[in-house]
């Protein structure tokens, strides 16, 4: 069981959270086929799911109900950052 | 002869205890555990092993001893599976034997033992597969497992208690509490947990003296101060049974019961900042021929019986040991005036001193010699030994006791589940703790300090480290003086394992005592070339049993490895998980059970409908009335007059756990066009609109209807299963992706109830309430949305039809809902009104072929596939789910579309769930095309109407196919879905 710093609450034990997939997912904004399958599958169904430092989604469901981005180890467990939702991925991780 | 010792024993001799086993009653002392009770009545047989019922006795003294295994207690206290080393003896106790027929001493079932050569390892995938496993299978369950589970539920309780702390430490043993009281001093919240009924671990069952008094006095006083400490919690009865992410720590406490329904056990959640890891090392048995005759148990458990329960296990007792800490019991048991029959040494380099002890106190020692056989087979009546490592002669002792020890076993279990696999000590011949998580450590015995001064000092550096990094290194009023003791100083030396030679005796060398596996099991799985150490133990079974590995794990490492040419890290061990010690799962469901596991909601007017004969059921987490039934009639009865009463004349329905959901603010309708489907920008004031809600891969999320009470302000109404998992979707698109949207949103569902009237004369109903609402036909047409006050209520109406009959949907704040509803009812009583539930709502809505998402949809369902392929057509904004809808999958015109079903001979009903079948049926399988998603009687049609998908269907009006439903074929027709009013000219009125 994690336990979270919730930016407005304090730390709380992992239940009263959800995670909600993975952070700075770029949606296609693009609705027609423009987007082509591959690229609108690859935006539902694979994201890198890397074993290590992930980029994710949290919400704090039983509680304030407010959603932060967290940096958290996959394979320690150990959170290392947390930060505001509206905030964008890091210059340095970004590919484009 | 077992027997209670004249003096000596932490018990109270004042007050016997009288309990029974196997009927048998007997009589122990406060302070004795259940084995230490039947030792002390010579009761040596207590159970049967898995396999070949072998004769099973104690072993170990506490979670050590695998043989044990016991039922407790009468029903509905039974307590299954219990090991009698664990269990504290109390007045009037119960305990069975297990796992053995007729009784414990005479077992039919010790028949297997000459089915032996038949069940061998694996013996499960080999030895009945001719003429089919299926043949065997039945026999071969009733013959495993070993207690009988309750067959009525647990009356006791059972509580969850999450708490927080900084330094956790498992195991009060002389290393724990040394160390709570080196940090006791910094103020850091300290909790100890001892799965013991008392502190002190190896002081109460070894003869030594700590600070100048009896380790348990020792023990008992520094409990005393401890626990006057508001930042120290002692948990006696408690066990650390898991170590999970984020430092927490899962530790099982057992509450005391006594035949009356009471607090059974406590589940406590404990997230500490640092968890010290003070568990002790486990002393292993030695593999010789015959090693599992009862009688046979370790050196450790032979003086602990003495030493901490007054019980002599023998009256002559021999040792045979591989390491020096044997001496040291066997002068312990000799000082309390058992005679030992001798001393087998094993270990390679005995101190002189304590070979010169033996001397002193004629004890006959046989050095470099090991047991070849034991002889008696309930009870162990003598032993054969060899000199010269099993070359030399045989010679013979009479004993009736044989304590042995094959080294120390550190207790590295919670380290180990917590991902750090344990690295292997070549000195000390076993696994220790490897490298440790930030949060973790380790400290005495299961760092390897068997003796006390180096566990107490080893703890001393503990409390150093955690000192400086938990309390900013003040040493100030902190004790860190290391506590004296009398103990020897004697050095460790350890030999390896000695084994018969191939073709010897291996198939009578235990490892693993419950389970039986033996040395020739290891051989048959090394044959067969089991060489991960995972495969070999699901194939032999090895520390599969209660024991899981305590006691055989590194043993059946070490055979394994002599056998394969390997070195026992080269090996490795099996993955260790928790529970460390069985716990009963009644503790790990704690209070979720019966109607608290998942608690239902209840209707406003839930006494109204139990009185008016509401038969209440659960529909989406809600207990709702299916139907009514005041007369006592039947279910499909009172279903079909509820129905023939809505379309002849008016029903009213409580609808309260329908979703609702406010949308307010600038960017509203510009947000919901993302949501939905349909349009919603577009939507007039005071109208509203059916709509579908789709997730981005196009499937169907929720349906609903929404309508728009101002520019800025919409509501929602969602399924009633749906309401919070809609309003979580609204919340999560506005924070994450679109927060520049001014829009907030009020989930309202429990706030407001709803009640829908429904049927022609609904509107009559409606228009005899004090009102400031326009409901006329022309002011308030279908699909229309309003507020008002109705009887000076507060209250919105929607006109939208679920049913197809004209219907007001009326919602209003919960504490209003009784009156409303009673106004309702005496307003319509003229008109035929009449209560109607969920049931007689899901003909009506079947009638008219109206989506139900959930039974009619699955994950994968599309709006195309249910007839909405045009819902969103005209809009130009990017809908989630939208693109998905255009994929190549999505167009393939053969996908599973919704229609209605009707049974060729019109009379059969179709029944949910029912599998369309594709083409003939061949050998074996056949392919289906669709199933039935939604099945009733129709009283209105006079015949049974069903709904359902099937490939392609929309194009097949008409196509008779094939249903399998409840183990018969019928045949069925494809037609449209709607089945009654399909101009809707009833609803739009």
């Amino acid at each position: 069981m994690l336990t979270i710093d919730c930016p407005w609450c304090g730390t709380r034990v992992e239940s009263e959270f959800e995670e909600g997939g993975e952070a700075h997912v770029v949606r296609p904004e693009d609705w027609t086929a423009a987007t082509s399958d591959v690229d609108w599958a690859d935006y539902l169904y694979r994201q890198p799911n890397r074993s290590g430092l992930r980029r994710e989604r949290w919400v704090h469901s039983a509680g304030c109900g407010e959603w932060f981005n967290v940096l958290r180890d996959t394979v320690s467990h150990d959170i290392l950052e947390i930060y505001a939702i509206t905030a964008e991925k890091p210059a340095s991780e970004r590919s484009d | 002869m077992g027997r209670r010792l004249s003096a000596g024993g932490l018990i109270d001799r004042i007050a016997p205890l009288e309990f029974t086993f196997d009927g048998r009653t007997l009589s122990g002392f406060e302070g004795d555990t259940l084995a230490s009770a039947l030792l002390a009545n010579d009761v040596h047989l207590i159970g049967r092993s898995f396999k070949y019922h072998r004769p099973r006795g104690v072993t170990g003294l506490r979670e050590d001893d695998a043989t044990t295994v016991v039922d407790l207690g009468a029903a509905p206290f039974e307590e299954p599976n219990a090991h009698a080393t664990v269990t504290r003896l109390c007045a009037g106790l119960e305990a069975r034997s297990v796992h053995c027929w007729p009784s414990v001493g005479f077992d039919i079932g010790a028949l297997y033992g000459l089915a032996k050569p038949f069940l061998p390892a694996g013996f499960y995938y080999k030895t009945f597969m001719w003429p089919g496993w299926r043949w065997f299978e039945p026999w071969i369950r009733r013959s495993a497992g070993l207690g009988n589970a309750p067959e009525v539920p647990d009356p006791d309780r059972y509580e969850h208690v999450s708490s927080h702390c900084d330094v956790l430490i498992c195991g009060g043993g002389p290393a724990g509490l040394h160390l709570a009281e080196a940090l006791a001093g910094t103020g850091l919240r300290i909790v100890l947990a001892e799965q013991d009924t008392r502190l002190g671990g190896t002081l109460l069952t070894q003869k030594s003296a700590v600070g100048g008094k009896p380790g348990h006095e020792w023990a008992e006083a520094l409990a005393t101060r401890l626990q006057e400490r508001a930042n120290v919690v002692l948990m006696r009865n408690a066990t650390a049974f898991g170590v999970y992410e984020g430092n927490w720590v899962g530790v099982h406490e057992r509450c005391e019961t006594n035949g009356e329904p009471a607090l059974g056990g406590r589940l406590h959640h404990i997230v500490a900042r640092r968890i010290v890891l003070a568990t002790g090392a486990h002393e292993r048995p030695l593999i010789f021929p015959n090693n599992d005759r009862p009688g046979v148990m370790q050196a450790s458990a032979v003086a602990g019986y003495v030493h901490r329960y007054g019980v002599a296990p023998g009256e002559r007792i021999a040792f045979a040991t591989n390491n020096p800490t044997a001496f040291q019991a066997a002068f312990d048991v000799q000082d309390a005036g058992l005679e030992i029959a001798g001393l087998i040494d094993f270990g390679p380099d005995t101190e002189p001193a304590l070979i010169e002890d033996c001397g002193e106190r004629n004890i006959p020692l046989f050095r470099n010699s090991v047991v070849t056989d034991v002889i008696g087979r309930k009870r162990v009546s003598g032993i054969e030994l060899r000199t010269e490592a099993g070359r030399g002669d045989a010679r013979r002792l009479a004993c009736d006791c044989v304590a042995v020890s094959g080294g120390h076993s550190p207790v590295v279990h919670l380290a180990a589940q917590g991902a750090v696999a344990p690295v292997w000590d070549a000195a000390l011949r076993c696994f220790r703790p490897g490298e440790m998580a930030a949060g973790m450590r380790s400290a005495g015995a299961v760092n390897g300090h068997f003796d006390l001064a180096g566990a107490f000092a080893d703890a001393g550096r503990v409390a150093a480290s955690l000192r400086k990094e938990l309390a900013g290194a003040t040493d100030a009023g902190v004790t860190t003086e290391v506590p004296a003791t009398d103990q020897q100083g004697v050095m460790y030396g350890i030999g390896g394992p000695w084994m018969p030679e191939e073709g010897g005796p291996e198939g009578r060398c235990w490892v693993d005592l419950l389970h039986d596996v033996t040395v020739r099991d290891i051989r048959v799985a090394a044959q067969e070339n089991f060489t991960s150490v995972e495969h070999f133990k699901r194939y032999t079974t090895v520390g599969m049993a209660p024991d899981q590995g305590k006691t055989s794990g590194v043993n059946g490492l070490a055979v394994l490895a002599g056998l394969t040419g390997r070195a026992i890290p080269e090996v490795g061990t099996t993955r260790y998980r928790p529970p460390y010690t069985p716990m009963p799962l009644a503790a790990l469901a704690g209070p979720a059970r019966g109607p608290l596991y998942r608690p239902l909601r209840r209707l406003a007017l839930h006494d109204w409908h139990r009185a008016h004969g509401g038969a209440m059921e659960e529909y989406g987490g809600w207990l709702r009335p299916a139907c009514y039934r005041p007369g006592g009639q039947s279910e499909r009865d009172a279903i079909d007059a509820e129905v023939r009463n809505v379309r002849a004349n008016v029903g009213i329905l409580d609808y309260s756990p329908l979703g609702k959901i406010d949308v307010i603010g600038p960017d509203a309708a510009r947000f919901l066009d993302r949501i939905y489907m349909n349009d919603v920008s577009g939507l007039k004031i005071g109208r509203a609109r059916y709509g579908l809600v789709l997730n981005e891969d196009g499937s169907i999320r929720d349906d609903g209807v929404f309508g728009r009470l101002g520019e800025t302000h919409f509501m929602l109404t969602t399924t009633s299963g749906g309401a919070a998992a809609m309003a979580a979707w609204l919340e999560r698109w506005h924070a994450c992706d679109w927060p520049e949207m001014d829009v907030v949103f009020q989930p309202f569902t429990g706030h407001w109830g709803t009640i829908s009237i429904a049927g022609p004369n609904a509107r009559d109903v409606i228009q005899r309430l004090d009102s400031d609402i326009d409901s006329s036909a022309g002011g308030f047409a279908n699909m229309s949305v309003t507020t008002g006050r109705l009887e000076g209520i507060e209250a919105r109406v929607m006109r939208v039809s679920f049913s197809g009959e004209l219907t007001y949907e009326v919602s209003a704040p919960v504490a209003a809902m009784d009156v409303l509803w009673r106004r309702l009812v005496a307003a319509g009583a003229d008109l035929g009104i009449a209560p109607f539930g969920i049931e007689a709502l899901m003909v009506m809505r079947t009638e008219k072929g109206f989506l139900h998402v959930g039974a009619d949809t699955d994950s994968t369902t599309l709006p195309g596939d249910m007839g909405f392929a045009r819902l969103g057509a005209g809009k130009t904004v990017h809908f989630l789910g939208r693109r998905s809808l255009i994929s190549k999958k999505a167009r393939n015109p053969c996908r599973e579309q919704l229609v209605g079903l009707q049974a060729v001979d019109g009379t059969t009903m179709l029944h949910t769930g029912g599998m369309i079948l594709a083409g003939k049926r061949a050998k074996g399988a056949t392919r289906t095309q669709g199933r039935v998603t939604s099945g009733y009687y129709s009283p209105t049609l006079n015949r049974p109407v069903a709904l359902g998908v099937v490939e392609a269907g929309a194009e097949r009006h008409g196509e008779t196919v094939e249903i399998y439903q409840q183990g018969e074929t019928v045949g069925a027709r494809i037609g449209p879905v709607c089945g009654y009013d399909p101009e809707g000219a009833r609803m739009n009125v």
